[in-house]
C-alpha cells in the first residue's frame, strides 16, 4: 500500500531504519525503565529513603539527558518514508528544545521531591519528553498519538508525586479527566483522517491530500481537522479549552507548573503543525499556509486566547494563577504564527512560531525556575504579595526574574521582544486582513499584559518585604537557581545575537 | 569616532554596573564619587567626540573633498557622518529569501553629536545636585541615573529602527524608578501615570514602525530598518497620500507623549513635580528631546506628504495651543516646580512649531530650540530643587524676598530666566526667534498667535522671580524638626559646578550661535531639500523633489538668518 522500492526492504531493515531514527528516545526511555525497575527496590517498604538519594536519580536524568543531545548532534534530515518514524527539520528543531527544557526541569525539580519517590518522578519527567519528540518524529498517525500519550500519562503521575494534599489531588484529577477529554477529541479526528486517506502514513495521507477529488472528501478532512484543533487546544491551553489551568497550576508545585507551561505548548504546536500541514496536502512547511477557513478559526481562537489571558491575568493574587493566565496569553501569541502560516510574501510565520516557542520556553521556566529558588520546599511562595521586597532580601534571584518577566512583557533587552516583534512582521506582512486584525491585537494585548509583569517588578523592587521574609531564607533550591540563571542568560543572549535561532527556527521550512 | 561613541555608551553602563553590583559595600560618599567620575568621563569622552566631529567631518565638508567614511548616499535625508554596522537579524521567508535586515547601526550627525554632548553634560549636573538631596539608597539611584543616560545617548546615535525603539524605551524604566522611588510623596502614581502614558503612546509607535517595516519590506527594501537606507528609498519611491498619513500619525503618537504636544501632556506636570530634582533635570532637559527628536528623525524625512497635509495644520496648532495653554497655566501655578514643568509645555510648543515649519530656519530653530530647553529648563529645575533643599517648601507663597538671603542663587534665577524667556543676547531668543521666522514663512498665523506665548512666557516667569526673590523676606520656619536652626546658605561650590557650565552655554549660544548652526547645518540642509521646491499644499507630489540634493538657496538662507542674529 505504500510506495514501494525496487528491492522490497526485509523487515529488519525496516526496524534498523527506524531504530535508527530515535537514539535519543530510545536512551530516554531506557533510562525511564531503569528508573522504575531500579526506584522501589532503594525505598524501604514505608517509603524512608536514604537522604540525597534524590541527587543521584537527578544526576542520571541529566546524564541520560546529555547521551540524548550527544545523539541528537549525530541526527541527520532523511527523506519521509513509509517507515513510523521521520527524521526532518522540525524534528531536529523540537528535538533540541524538549531536551533543553528536559534539562531545565530536571533543574527544577531536583529539591522539589522528597527522595522516596525521586525516581519516579525524575522517570516521568523524562518520558514526557520522550513523548515530546515522538510526537514530531510521528510519520504516523498511529505514532502521533503515542507520543500524545506517552507525554500524557506521566503527566498525570508527576502532577501528584511531589505532594498529596487535597489541592494537589483536585488539580490532578482536573487534568486527567480534561485530558482523557482532549486525547479522545483527536483520536476521532485521526479516526476521520484514517477514514478519508484510507492509510496512517503521514506522507501517503499528504499525497491522498494533496489530490482530493471529490468535495465531500475536502469537508471531510475539516471536519477531521477541526476536531484535531479542537483537541490539541486543549494541550496548548488556547482559550475555550483553557479552564483547567489556572487551577491546576495553582494546585500543583512550581516544577509541575513550569513542565505544563511549557511541553505541552511544545507537543501541541509541533503536533497541530504535522497533522494540519499533512492533511493539506502540503509537502512541506515550506508552502503550508493555512485555509481560508482553518486561518480563520485559527485567528478566532488566537484573539479570544490572548484577551482572556491577559485580561484575567490582570486581577490574579495568586501568582501560580497569574502565570497559568500569562501562559494561556502566550498561547495566544504563538497562535498569531501559526494562523500566518508559511507567508509566501514576507517574513514566515512558522518560523516565528518557532523561534518564540524557544524563546517563550527559556523564560516561562526561568521566571517558575527563580520562583522555585526564591521559596523554600516547605513553604514555596504562592501568592504574589509574597514577592514584595525580593529585591533586597535575595537581590540575585529578584534580578534574574526580572530579566525574565521583562522578557515575557516583550520589552527590549530580551529576546521577548525580537520574538514577538518577529510574530508581529509576520502577521503584518502577510496581507490579508485577518492577519492584519491579529498583528493589531497582538500589539494591544502587549500592552495589557505589560501592566501585569510590571507589577510583579514593581512588587520586587518597589515595596518593602514582608515580615517574615526579612530574615531571608537560605538557599535552599541551587539547582533550580542555577536552571533560572541559564534561563535570564539565554533570554539576554538571544536578544543580543538572535540569527542562529532563527535559522534553526526557519530550517524546517526548508524541509 | 565610533571608538568614542562606544565608549561613551559603555563608560555610564559601566559605571552603572558596578555601582549596582557593589551597592552592598558603597557607602553614599564612594557611590556619587563614582557615579561622578562615570558621568565626568562621559562628558568629557562627548567633548571629544563633538571636537572630532568638528574637524574631521565639518572641516572637509567646508573645503569640498568629503570623506567616504558613510554608507548613505550622498542626497539622504538622514546622513551619518561616521557609522558602525553589524548584521544583527536576517529574517527570512519560508524559503529562506532575506525579507528583512536588522542591524546594530550606530551613526552620527551633527544632531546627535549635539545632543550627546547635551545629555553628558546634564547628567554632570543632575550628579551634583543630587549629592546630599539622595542618601537613601545612593548607589542605586546613581546606577539608575546612569543607565538613563546610557539610553538617551543610545537613542541618539541609533541609525536602525529597531535600535532605536531598544533605546526609547530603554530610558522608561530607569526614570520609572528614579521617580518611583526617590520622587516626592505621590510618587508612586506619577511613576505608573509616567509609564503607562508614555508606555502606550510609544506601542503604538512601534505598530506604526513595524506596519512601515513590514509594508517596505515587501515592497522590496532588504533592510527595512536602516534609517538611511529607508529614508532614501522612500524618498525614491513615495508613498500613497494615505498610507503615509497612517504611519504619520500612528508613530506620532509616542512622540507626541513624549513631547509632550498640548491634549497628552497631562502626565508631565505630575511626574516632574514628583521626580527628584535630577530625574526633572533629565527628564526635561532630554527625556522631552526623544518626541521631538522622533519627529525630526522618522517622521519629518519618512513622510514629507504627511507632514505638509496633516503635520504642519494639525500638530501646528496643537502647538500653538500648547504655547498659550502651557503659558496660562504656568501663570497660575503657585509651586514654582510645576510652573517650570508648564513652561517646558509651552517651550517644546516653539520647538515644535520650528520642526513643522518645514524649512530651514524652522528646522534649524527647532534644533536649537531643542538644546536651549535643555540648558535653560534644565538650569532653571536645578535652582529649584536648591531652593527646595534649603526650606522644603517650592510654593510661591512660602518664600519671597530671598534675594536678600541668596544673591548668587538669585541672580542666576534671574539670568536663567531671561534665557528661557528669549532675551536677546541670550540662548532662547535664537531658537524661537528662528523657529517663529521659519513658522511665519509656512504659516503667518500660528506664528503671530504664538508670538504671544512670548509675551506670557516673560509674564509668568518674571512673576514668579518677583514674588520668590524679591520683595520682603519671607522664609518658611526651618528649625522645629531638628532643634537646632537651620543655616541657610548660599549657592556653594558643588552646586556652582553643576550651574555654571550651563548658565555660560546660555550665554555663549546667545551669543555666538553659529557655532552650534554650523554642527547642525548639513544634516539640516539635507532634511529641509525634500520640503524645498514643493508647493505649500502638494497636489500631486514630485518623486524626484526627495532626491535634489541640498541646493544652493540653502545655505544663503541660513546666512542671512545668522547675520541677523549675529547683528542683534
Amino acid at each position: 500500500m505504500e510506495p514501494s522500492s525496487i528491492i522490497p526492504p526485509t523487515i529488519y531493515d525496516v526496524i534498523n531504519q527506524a531504530t535508527g531514527l530515535i537514539i535519543p528516545e530510545i536512551i530516554l526511555l531506557a533510562t525511564v525503565c531503569l528508573m522504575f525497575l531500579a526506584g522501589p527496590f532503594l525505598v524501604s517498604e514505608t517509603g524512608q529513603a536514604p537522604a540525597g538519594l534524590r541527587h543521584r536519580w537527578g544526576i542520571l536524568s541529566l546524564l541520560a539527558l546529555s547521551c540524548a543531545f550527544v545523539a541528537w548532534s549525530n541526527t541527520s534530515v532523511v527523506e519521509p518514508g513509509a517507515g513510523p518514524f521521520r527524521s526532518d527539520a522540525l524534528v531536529w528543531y523540537v528535538r533540541g528544545l524538549s531536551l533543553t527544557a528536559g534539562i531545565l526541569l530536571t533543574l527544577l525539580l531536583w529539591d522539589q521531591i522528597d527522595d522516596g519517590k525521586a525516581a519516579e518522578a525524575h522517570a516521568c519527567l523524562l518520558a514526557i519528553i520522550a513523548g515530546t519528540n515522538f510526537v514530531t518524529i510521528a510519520n504516523d498517525l498511529v505514532t502521533v498519538f503515542l507520543g500524545l500519550e506517552l507525554v500524557s500519562i506521566p503527566t498525570y503521575v508527576l502532577l501528584i508525586l511531589p505532594r498529596r494534599d487535597w489541592k494537589a489531588r483536585e488539580a490532578t484529577i482536573k487534568y486527567f479527566l480534561l485530558s482523557i477529554f482532549s486525547s479522545a477529541l483527536v483520536l476521532y479526528g485521526l479516526s476521520w483522517v484514517f477514514g478519508i486517506a484510507g492509510t496512517t502514513n503521514l506522507t501517503a495521507i499528504a499525497a491522498r491530500a494533496a489530490d482530493v477529488q471529490f468535495d465531500v472528501d475536502r469537508g471531510m478532512f475539516r471536519i477531521a481537522m477541526l476536531l484535531v484543533i479542537a483537541g490539541l487546544s486543549f494541550r496548548i491551553t488556547a482559550v475555550p479549552f483553557h479552564f483547567y489551568a489556572p487551577d491546576v497550576f495553582q494546585g500543583v508545585t512550581s516544577s509541575s507548573a513550569a513542565m505544563l507551561s511549557f511541553i505541552p505548548k511544545l507537543v501541541g504546536f509541533s503536533a497541530l503543525l504535522r497533522l494540519l500541514s499533512v492533511s493539506f496536502g502540503a509537502t512541506s512547511l515550506a508552502v503550508w499556509t493555512p485555509s481560508e477557513v482553518v486561518r480563520f478559526i485559527l485567528a478566532v481562537l488566537a484573539i479570544a486566547t490572548m484577551f482572556v489571558g491577559n485580561l484575567l491575568a490582570l486581577r490574579q493574587t495568586n501568582i501560580l494563577r497569574l502565570l497559568a493566565y500569562s501562559s494561556i496569553a502566550h498561547a495566544g501569541y504563538m497562535l498569531v504564527g501559526l494562523a500566518v502560516g508559511a507567508n509566501l510574501s514576507g517574513t514566515s510565520g512558522i518560523a516565528a512560531l518557532l523561534f518564540y516557542v524557544a524563546i517563550y520556553g527559556v523564560m516561562t521556566l526561568g521566571v517558575f525556575a527563580l520562583l522555585t529558588a526564591a521559596g523554600s520546599f516547605t513553604s514555596p511562595i504562592k501568592m504574589l504579595s509574597e514577592l514584595s521586597g525580593l529585591g533586597r532580601t535575595q537581590p540575585v534571584t529578584a534580578l534574574l526574574m526580572a530579566v525574565c518577566v521583562f522578557g515575557l512583557s516583550g520589552l527590549p533587552p530580551t529576546g521577548g521582544f525580537l520574538g514577538k516583534l518577529n510574530l508581529f512582521l509576520a502577521a503584518w506582512s502577510d496581507g490579508s486582513t485577518t492577519s492584519r486584525v491579529l498583528a493589531i491585537v497582538l500589539a494591544v494585548n502587549a500592552v495589557i499584559g505589560a501592566s501585569y509583569y510590571l507589577r510583579m517588578i514593581g512588587l520586587m523592587y518597589l515595596e518593602p518585604s514582608s515580615a517574615e521574609q526579612s530574615t531571608g531564607p537560605a538557599m535552599t533550591q541551587p539547582a533550580a537557581l542555577v536552571a533560572g540563571m541559564f534561563c535570564a542568560a539565554a533570554t539576554l543572549i538571544v536578544f543580543v545575537s538572535p540569527q542562529w535561532l532563527w535559522d534553526a527556527a526557519t530550517l524546517l521550512a526548508k524541509s | 569616532m565610533i571608538a568614542l561613541l562606544f565608549l561613551s555608551l559603555a563608560v555610564p553602563f559601566a559605571s552603572a554596573v558596578l555601582l549596582m553590583l557593589f551597592r552592598g559595600s558603597l557607602n553614599q560618599t564612594s557611590s556619587r564619587l563614582l557615579a561622578l567620575s562615570g558621568s565626568v568621563a562621559t562628558l568629557f569622552l562627548s567633548l571629544l567626540l563633538l571636537a572630532q566631529y568638528k574637524t574631521v567631518v565639518l572641516k572637509p565638508l567646508e573645503t569640498g573633498n568629503r570623506p567616504a567614511v558613510s554608507s548613505a548616499s550622498e542626497a539622504s535625508a538622514i546622513r551619518p557622518r561616521a557609522e558602525f554596522r553589524h548584521e544583527w537579524l536576517k529574517i527570512t521567508d519560508s524559503s529562506g529569501k532575506v525579507t528583512a535586515r536588522l542591524e546594530m547601526y550606530f551613526g552620527l550627525d551633527g544632531i546627535s553629536v549635539a545632543l550627546i554632548a547635551l545629555t553628558t553634560l546634564l547628567t554632570v549636573s543632575s550628579v551634583l545636585i543630587s549629592w546630599e538631596a539622595i542618601s537613601d539608597r545612593a548607589s542605586e539611584f546613581y546606577a539608575a541615573l546612569l543607565i538613563l543616560e546610557t539610553g538617551l545617548i543610545g537613542v541618539f546615535c541609533s541609525m536602525d529602527l529597531v535600535m532605536f525603539y531598544v533605546f526609547f524605551e530603554l530610558t522608561l524604566i530607569p526614570l520609572f524608578f528614579l521617580i518611583a522611588i526617590w520622587g516626592g510623596p505621590d510618587r508612586r502614581k506619577a511613576a505608573v501615570r509616567f509609564f503607562l502614558y508614555t508606555l502606550a503612546g510609544s506601542l503604538i509607535t512601534l505598530s506604526g514602525l513595524v506596519a512601515l517595516v513590514a509594508w517596505v519590506a515587501r515592497a522590496g527594501l532588504t533592510s527595512p530598518t536602516s534609517l538611511p537606507a529607508l529614508a532614501d528609498w522612500l524618498a525614491a519611491n513615495p508613498l500613497p497620500q494615505a498610507l503615509q498619513i497612517s504611519f504619520f500619525l500612528a508613530l506620532s503618537a509616542g512622540f507626541l507623549v513624549k513631547v509632550p504636544v498640548f491634549p497628552f501632556h497631562t502626565w508631565l506636570p505630575l511626574a516632574h513635580v514628583e521626580a527628584p530634582t535630577a530625574g526633572s533635570v533629565l527628564l526635561a532637559g532630554v527625556l522631552l528631546k526623544l518626541g521631538t527628536y522622533g519627529f525630526l528623525r522618522l517622521c519629518l524625512p519618512m513622510f514629507p506628504d504627511a507632514c505638509r497635509v496633516v503635520g504642519l495644520p494639525m500638530i501646528g496648532l496643537l502647538s500653538v495651543i500648547g504655547i498659550l495653554y502651557g503659558s496660562f497655566c504656568a501663570l497660575s501655578q503657585r509651586d514654582i516646580k510645576k510652573l517650570v514643568a508648564y513652561s517646558s509645555v509651552a517651550h517644546l510648543g516653539f520647538c515644535m512649531l520650528g520642526l513643522f515649519a518645514l524649512n530651514t530656519e524652522g528646522i534649524t530653530g527647532g534644533v536649537l530650540q531643542m538644546v536651549n530647553h535643555g540648558l535653560s529648563t534644565g538650569a532653571l529645575f536645578l535652582i529649584v530643587g536648591m531652593i527646595y533643599e534649603r526650606y522644603h517648601t517650592r510654593m510661591l507663597d512660602d518664600i519671597g524676598g530671598l534675594a536678600k538671603r541668596l544673591p548668587l542663587i538669585a541672580c542666576s534665577m534671574v539670568f536663567i530666566s531671561m534665557s528661557s524667556i528669549g532675551l536677546p543676547g541670550l540662548n532662547g531668543f535664537v531658537g524661537e526667534f528662528l523657529s517663529l521666522a521659519g513658522m511665519f514663512r509656512s504659516s503667518p498665523v500660528y506664528a503671530v498667535l504664538a508670538t504671544a506665548g512670548v509675551v506670557l512666557g516673560a509674564w509668568y516667569l518674571l512673576t514668579a522671580v518677583q514674588l520668590a526673590f524679591f520683595g520682603t523676606l519671607r522664609e518658611p520656619h526651618q528649625d522645629d524638626s531638628h532643634g537646632h536652626p537651620h543655616v541657610i546658605t548660599d549657592l556653594n561650590a558643588r552646586e556652582f559646578t553643576a550651574l555654571a557650565p550651563l548658565a555660560a552655554l546660555c550665554l555663549w549660544l546667545g551669543v555666538f550661535p553659529a557655532s552650534l548652526i554650523e554642527l547642525i547645518e548639513p544634516d539640516v540642509a539635507a532634511l529641509s531639500a525634500l520640503y524645498q521646491d514643493a508647493p505649500p499644499v502638494p497636489v500631486a507630489v514630485n518623486p524626484v523633489s526627495g532626491l535634489v540634493p541640498a541646493a544652493v538657496p540653502v545655505p544663503q538662507v541660513l546666512s542671512l538668518s545668522q547675520r541677523i542674529i549675529v547683528a542683534d
